[in-house]
């Protein structure tokens, strides 16, 4: 999806990725700092994880763009199944940690979900750094 | 609400069906229904969330909506081809429409457990 000047996907990122990694440290510190932690992670995780939804659009818009012969075609397949990963292991955290409509706190599954995706996030961001500084994915 | 989840995703299902048949024949599935079909299961991933978040159907809810998700994100990769004109391997079509037909007898089950 891109406007008159760059593409949309850029900009919408930050939020995924922001909210879904301050989350993860936000688990990563709950066992010292208890509900205030794991309750932020939880909020984290969900705007995180809605947010990503509106990424992936824009991404999916800017992968249609990529040359069939283009050696960036890898790469980008490659970032965008991380992130589905990424989105699922989230997503999954999230789920893990409500009951009742309402954020508990996360046990054993819920952290390693949250880490793992953390990894993949971290993954599909070096790609994704990839795809626009050395393939210039966006910005030619 | 499981049974209005399992509602949207039998008509999404059909819509999967022509674009199944599309794809199998090796031609680009039509734009419309392909966006449909989308629209219908995404709708329906967030009835049954609402619906598992509530409690209902137990297990049985959370396992569909776990099997219904790794189908969707299949079905993103197969809109990302999609969007590039390409037609996709009929491999990741079976798998997508597999894991889909799983998820929704597991959800079916569900529904049909609340009523008993």
């Amino acid at each position: 999806m891109t406007g008159t000047r760059h593409p949309l996907h850029p900009a919408v990122v930050h939020f995924p990725v922001a909210c879904w990694s301050l989350a993860t440290f936000a688990d990563l510190a709950s066992p010292w700092l208890g509900r205030p932690a794991w309750w932020l992670a939880g909020v984290l995780l969900a705007i995180g994880t809605l947010a990503a939804l509106a990424a992936m659009a824009t991404g999916l818009v800017e992968f249609a763009r990529i040359e069939a012969d283009s050696p960036a075609l890898r790469d980008a397949k490659r970032h965008m199944l991380l992130v589905m990963a990424a989105w699922m292991l989230y997503a999954t955290s999230l789920f893990l940690r409500v009951q009742d409509m309402a954020l508990v706190a996360p046990g054993a599954a819920a952290l390693a979900t949250s880490v793992a995706g953390f990894l993949c996030l971290g993954a599909a961001g070096w790609l994704g750094g990839t795809l626009v500084y050395r393939h210039h994915v966006g910005s030619t | 609400m499981l049974t209005y989840a399992l509602i949207v995703f039998a008509v999404a299902a059909l819509g999967g069906l022509v674009l199944a048949s599309s794809v199998l024949r090796g031609k680009l599935a039509p734009w419309a229904i392909s966006i449909l079909h989308a629209l219908l299961g995404a709708c329906g991933l967030v009835l049954l969330v609402l619906a598992a978040l509530q409690g209902q159907g137990a297990g049985r809810a959370t396992a569909a909506l776990a099997i219904l998700v790794v189908a969707a994100l299949g079905g993103f990769y197969l809109a990302s081809l999609h969007l590039r004109r390409q037609v996709a391997p009929k491999a990741v079509v079976f798998v997508h429409a597999g894991l889909a037909v799983v998820g929704f007898l597991v959800l079916l089950s569900a529904v049909l457990a609340l009523g008993a």
